[in-house]
Order: structure tokens, then sequence, then C-alpha cells
């Protein structure tokens, strides 16, 4: 884990200071709302519908836990008992008081966090791969790149009032799990057989009103000059990117309406224009912060363990979720264990202030002390013993944290709508527990297979739905809430947008129509064939027959 | 939120500083979290002198986010929000019914 120096240390509390006196001063009304609105989201503080709502980084969904402990603590103490993770790693509170904030970051920087580059115009929290570290296949950990690049964009004075947000993912594996094609700027690490490691840089990609796969703006760009490419692009966007409406400020519309080759020439002349001077502090600081992400000293094991083997076979709940959420780990003898938020007909990402306990205390005792948030509201332990992996599963069955259901029909990522959200139009959380509850009681999520159900209760997209295979987007009409189909997407790296179905269905309409178009999916597919493959092969059309009929 | 034009049959809704707890604005100028305690507009000027008491007491630092939002009588002779936006500020997550106003209340709705 990287552990703040005096420098990140200084910063975060002379942000508490200055955030402390801004609350006292609107408290007492010498700050007016649009004075005091900008500062509190400056530090993560939202107002929503009930209360407000605070967001705390979880830099790369990095956790440890004496840091999952504080967050616990903060839930029990300053909150209603729980915490939800959210859909870029991070984790909200839903009801803290105004008045407790600054104690609640000051809780949080005695654990190297706080809610910097949560919200605002800014670079956001930079989010990662969650097997970062423990992946077999990745090239190496994407970590300390995210850290560099963390480090490098925190209150970055020419990118902190850039036109719109800007959000920055880095992956390391063949497989993506960062989503970094929906990203404003995706990095995929590469090796290259003549200039060493460096990135595919794609730029423009993201959600929202105006969903785009990313294009890749550069096929290589060395380790050494990702920061310096990285300044070009903010640069350029920062010059061109609209701020004359917010739907057309993002860093995608740019990228579009200009055309990459455009914005990639103008990239390139900044970025050739600096790189003479640019130093290769990036080498050095990223060489002190690798030093940092220890790799943690696995034992030496074989990759077979007789007791766990026997727990296999004598345990078929266990077994069965081995099977499901337990992938292989690079190191023999180890195993990345998922720990599942989507209790059947529970409220994704959320978790209790005891749960939060119990998986910091597997993490120090039995997992290398590393815990991982997802960006699919999950959580992961990256470094289990496969021999012990049954006490793991113990532990988390006991707590309501076994739900064997990674990458099934009820692993549905859902924002919080309409139910906490300001800027929501319709609810999502109680169609994914409507969802949620349908595919558990018909027991057949294993013959489905890899299915991922994504919901959005606004255009914004936070739900993910344009990415999911089967997307939800809830819309308000005339009052009612609404929902509209999409099918085909995928945030992986086989990115696509999901295609919208037809018209939108009512909140129980959507729960059968979720139904139908995997009824006629498991009646069409080819052996071994997943959602996605299936609904690609087809197209769009027996399952707008099965949802409207022909006529 | 999308701001509506001052009419009849409207409260005057906000959140309150300290906790952002959804309060409503009672005829004599206090906040209730009781929606059936707000002030029901008789008229458009009406809903407008409501506001107006709702953006003072906004200047005085006691609630942001002051907005206007539709109602109608329920058959008890109350005042309800019709909107779902505010139905759920004023209840609570429709998911988490032990949370909010609508923990607090042994109300029947």
């Amino acid at each position: 884990m990287y552990r703040y120096d005096d420098y990140d240390q200084t910063i975060v509390r002379q942000r508490i200071n200055d955030f402390r006196d801004a609350v006292e001063r609107r408290l007492s009304g010498h700050l007016s709302e649009e004075e005091f609105k900008l500062i509190r989201q400056m530090n993560g503080v939202y107002l929503q519908l009930h209360a407000y709502m605070l967001r705390v980084a979880v830099p790369y969904g990095s956790l440890d836990s004496r840091q999952m402990h504080k967050l616990a603590h903060i839930a029990r103490t300053y909150d209603k008992g729980y915490g939800h993770f959210t859909t870029r790693q991070n984790i909200q509170y839903n009801w803290p008081a105004l008045r407790d904030m600054p104690d609640i970051l000051e809780e949080l920087a005695a654990v190297d966090m706080h809610a910097i580059q949560t919200s605002g115009n800014l670079i956001r929290n930079v989010t990662a791969d969650p097997y970062a570290g423990a992946a077999a296949e990745e090239l190496a950990d994407p970590r300390p790149y995210a850290e560099l690049i963390r480090q490098w964009s925190t209150l970055h004075p020419e990118f902190s009032f850039l036109p719109r947000k800007f959000k920055i993912a880095v992956n390391a594996s063949a497989t993506d799990r960062a989503a970094v094609k929906f990203h404003d700027i995706g990095l995929q690490l590469k090796n290259d057989p003549q200039q060493g490691r460096g990135f595919s840089v794609v730029v423009g990609g993201g959600m929202g009103r105006t969903p785009f796969v990313g294009p890749i703006l550069r096929d290589f760009v060395p380790e050494a000059q990702i920061l310096t490419y990285l300044e070009a692009v903010l640069r350029s966007y920062n010059e061109l990117g609209r701020r004359d409406n917010a739907f057309k400020a993002r860093i995608k519309i740019l990228v579009h309406e200009l055309g990459k080759e455009a914005f990639s020439e103008m990239v390139e002349q900044e970025f050739a224009r600096l790189l003479p001077t640019a130093d290769d502090l990036p080498t050095v600081e990223l060489a002190r912060i690798r030093s940092q992400f220890i790799t943690p000293t696995f034992d030496q094991l074989p990759d077979q363990d007789a007791d766990y083997e026997q727990a296999l076979k004598t345990d078929d709940a266990f077994a069965h979720w081995v099977a499901v959420n337990v992938v292989p780990h690079k190191q023999p003898g180890y195993a990345i264990a998922n720990i599942s938020l989507k209790p059947y007909g529970g409220i994704p990402g959320d978790i209790s202030a005891d749960q939060m306990d119990l998986v910091a205390d597997l993490a120090q005792t039995v997992g290398h002390d590393e815990i991982r948030a997802t960006h699919a509201q999950n959580l992961v332990l990256p470094h289990v013993r496969k021999r012990d992996l049954y006490t793991v599963w113990q532990a988390l069955d006991k707590a309501g944290l076994a739900t064997a259901n990674l990458d099934r029909a009820s692993d549905i990522i859902a924002c919080p709508g309409l139910d906490y959200c300001v800027l929501a139009n319709a609810r999502s959380i109680p169609i994914a527990q409507e969802i949620s509850k349908r595919f558990a009681a018909k027991g057949r999520e294993d013959l489905i297979g890899e299915l991922k159900i994504k919901i959005s209760g606004c255009i914004n997209a936070c739900g993910h739905h344009h990415a999911g295979h089967i997307g939800i987007l809830g819309v308000d009409r005339k009052g009612e809430e609404m929902y509209q189909l999409t099918l085909g997407g995928s945030g992986a790296e086989d990115a696509s947008i999901g295609q919208i179905t037809g018209r939108g269905f009512d909140e129980a309409g959507i729960v059968d129509a979720v139904d139908t178009v995997v009824d006629t999916y498991l009646g069409q597919r080819k052996t071994d064939e997943t959602f996605l493959e299936t609904y690609r092969r087809l197209g769009p059309a027996p399952f707008k027959e099965a949802l409207y009929g022909t006529a | 939120m999308a701001d509506l034009k001052p009419a009849a049959s409207q409260l005057i809704s906000a959140n309150a500083l300290w906790t952002g707890q959804a309060v409503f604005l009672t005829r004599d100028g206090t906040w209730s979290t009781d929606p059936a305690q707000a002030a029901l507009s008789t008229s458009a000027e009406d809903s407008l002198h409501l506001l107006e008491m709702a953006k003072a007491s906004n200047a005085r630092a006691e609630v942001e986010l002051v907005h206007l939002a539709a109602a109608t009588l329920r058959e008890d002779g109350r005042p309800w929000p019709t909107r779902n936006r505010e139905y759920i500020r004023a209840l609570g997550p429709t998911v988490r019914r032990d949370l909010g106003y609508q923990a607090a209340t042994a109300r029947a709705d």
C-alpha cells in the first residue's frame, strides 16, 4: 500500500482546516449557499434528497484493514451504520450532518484517506483493475502508475477548473476490468519490443447523455513520458473544451466534433513542445512509489492444497462459491476472492459497519492486509491462500457476504437513483432488487452464466447502463417512472454501447422484460455461448420480437 | 430539480442546513419535517409570498435548496407532495423504510 509522506499529509490537513473554516462560516451565515456549494463539493460533500452525502476517495480501489476499520467506524459514529460502494471504486455515506464533516475528514486523514477529487470539474479519483498485483495475466501492477497520476493531478493548478469532470483509468491485463474505453482517458499498459513498457492511450470515451467508446489516440506512449502526454491531452482539452454547455463539455464531445485526427495532431504538437523540457521526474518518482507497493511476501506453496480440495468435495455451497467468485492468482497456492455486495434482493454496493469490520479482519489475518473495491460495487480480497479460502468463506457466509454471483444476473450494478440522488429521474435500486429476487427464485443463474445487468436512474449513467449486457435507464414520463431497455453493451476489452430495444416499460414490466430477454437468449444460444455472444450473433431482432411481438 | 413557476397548490421545501434533512415551510414561516404541516399555497401570489419567507430563511443560513413543490390535499385535509421526488424526499428511501422521516413516525401511508 502507498503510505502518505509528509507532503501528502500536509496537503490533506490544510484542506481540512480550510474546509472546517468554510463550514463554520456557512453555519454562521458568513458564506452564502452558492459560495459554500463550490467549497463543499471540492471536499466531496453533496446535498442529496434526504441528507448530505460524503463521497470518500478510494484511490484505484485499494484499501488496507486499518482504512476499512476506519470506514466502519465512520459509518457507526457519523452515519446510520452503513456505507455504499460506488461504481467508481469509492465509498459514499448517505446521512452525515454538515457540522460533522470536518471531523469525518480528520478521521479519514488519520488513515491516509480524503475526499479530494471526488467532485468538481477536475481530474477525479483514478481508477484501476481491482485485481492489480494479483491477476495471473497482468503485465505489471497498474497501481504505481495510478498513484503517480493521482499525485500529479491532485490540486493541479492548471487542471483544477476544466470544462467538465475528467476520469482516468489504468489497466494492465489483457482483460479490461477498469473499463478504459469508457473513460476520458483510458491507459492500457503494454510492452513494445523496441521501446519497452508504455501505454496505449484511449481518449474521449464516456457514458452519460452521449456515450462513446473511446478511440485510441496514440498506440504507444513510453512509460517515462506518460505524464507529459497526459499533460498535452489535458492542455488541449482545457483550451478547446466547451464551457458554454455542460452537456457538451466532456472531452468525448471535443474529440468527436473535432475528429480524432485533428485532436491528435493538436496533442502531438503540444507533446512535442513539452518533451524537450520535460524532466525525468516521473521515472524517479515512479521508482519511489513503486517501492511502496511492495508485493506481499507470498508463501512458497504448492498450487494444490489437500485440505482445500477436501472442503471443495464435502461442502457444495463452498465449492459453488469458489467456482463463481474465486479467480486464479499469479502466485501458486493463492487465489483472488471476490466478496459480493449483491445479496439476493439486497441493495447493490451497500455494506454495514459490522461487515466492513469483518472484511478488514479477514484481510488482516489471511489476506496480506489488502482489500479492493471494484467498479461493479463489490469487494475483493486479492491475496488469499487456497488453504485459507474455506475459513474465509465460512466467515463471509455467516455475515451474509458469501453470495456466489460474480458477473451473474443478480450481480447488478445500480446507481442510488431516486431513492437518494437529487439528479435521478427514477429509482434504480428497487428494480435491481426485483430482478435479483426473480433470478434467485428461478435458480438458473448457473445456467445463464455471465450476464451483466446495469441500471441508471438518469441519463448521467452512474449505473453504467450503456455498458450493460442488459442496460436499464430510468426516466420520468409525466410523473411516472419508466424504464428503457438496452441490449448488447460491454464495458470490457470488447467495449460496445447497448442499443435501445424500443418503447420503455413500467416498474413491473421491466422485470418481466429482462426475464423475456433472458428466456430468448436461453432458447437461441449455441453451446457455451454467453448472452453477449448470442446477442452479437443474432442482433436485436429476436429479442425485440419477444418483447414487443412482430406487429 | 426543475424549477416550478409559482402557482396555486404548492408547498415550499428545502433542506435543513445542518443536517440536510428535507423540511417544509409552515404558514408561520418556520420549517417542519412533516409535509402535512406545510402551508399549501392558495394562489401564485401566495406561493411567491411563501417563497420570499423561505429565501429569507436561506439568507439566515437555516436552509439550502429552497424550491417549490406541487402538492395536493389528502383525504385528511393535510397537504402532501404529488411528485415522486418530493414524496421520496418527504418520507425517506423507499428501499430503507427504517431510515428517514418515515422511520421516525408511525405514519400509515
